[in-house]
C-alpha cells in the first residue's frame, strides 16, 4: 500500500493504479483500509475470479505463517486497531503486482510466492517505462 | 464481473501478453473495467488478507 504515497508521480507520468480486494466491503473498510484515504479505485472481488483468472494461487499454511514476515505485517494491523482472527476470510490467498500498458499488454508481472512485494520505486519504474514506450502509428 | 480467457487458467499472464479482462465492482458503487483505462498505463495490485 506505499503506492499510496506515490499518487503525484503516476499523475505526472500519465498512470492510473486499481487495487483489488477479496473480502466484504465492511471488512476491507474496517480492516485494510481503515483509516486511510485511498487515492485510487479498491475493487472488489469476493468470489476471487479476477484472482484465479490473474493466476494468483493460495498458499500453504506453512508459507504463510512460518514467515516472519507475515507476524511483522499483522502486527502492525493490530497497531493500527485491527481485530485479527476474524472468520470470513482466507489468510492463505496470495496477491500480485502487475503493470499493464496503455495498449493492454503486462509489460510487468509479479504473483506473489509467499508475503513479498515489490519495493515500491519498483513499480513506479515499471509505470514510467511502461508510459514512455512509443506507441505504434504514432 | 466478467473476465476474458479460460477460467481454469491459473498461470499468471506473463509479459508481452495481453493482460486478461477484470471488471468488477468498486469499494464505493459502480464498476471499473480495466479496458476503461487503455490509453494509460495501469498498476494493478491483488491485494492479501491483509495487503
Amino acid at each position: 500500500m506505499k503506492v499510496l504515497g506515490q499518487k503525484a508521480r503516476l499523475d505526472e507520468i500519465g498512470a492510473a493504479a486499481v487495487f483489488v480486494v477479496f473480502d466484504a466491503p465492511e471488512r476491507v473498510r474496517g480492516g485494510l483500509l481503515r483509516g486511510l484515504d485511498i487515492p485510487f479505485p479498491v475493487l472488489v472481488d469476493a468470489d476471487r475470479d479476477a484472482y484465479r483468472a490473474w493466476g494468483l494461487r493460495r498458499s500453504s499454511v506453512a508459507g504463510v505463517w512460518l514467515d516472519p514476515r507475515v507476524w511483522k505485517r499483522y502486527a502492525a494491523l493490530l497497531v493500527r486497531g485491527e481485530r485479527l482472527g476474524l472468520p470470513g476470510t482466507d489468510t492463505l490467498q496470495l496477491g500480485g503486482d502487475f503493470v499493464v500498458d496503455r495498449d493492454g499488454i503486462v509489460t510487468y508481472a509479479r504473483p506473489q510466492q509467499r508475503d513479498d512485494r515489490p519495493p515500491v520505486l519498483a513499480l513506479v519504474s515499471e509505470l514510467e517505462r511502461a508510459a514512455t514506450r512509443s506507441v505504434p502509428g504514432q | 464481473m466478467s473476465f476474458s480467457g479460460d477460467p481454469a487458467k491459473v498461470v499468471p499472464p506473463s509479459v508481452g501478453e495481453p493482460a486478461p479482462e477484470l471488471v468488477l465492482p468498486m469499494l464505493e458503487g459502480g464498476e471499473l473495467s480495466l479496458v476503461g483505462a487503455r490509453g494509460q498505463p495501469v498498476l494493478v495490485s491483488f491485494l492479501r488478507h491483509a495487503g
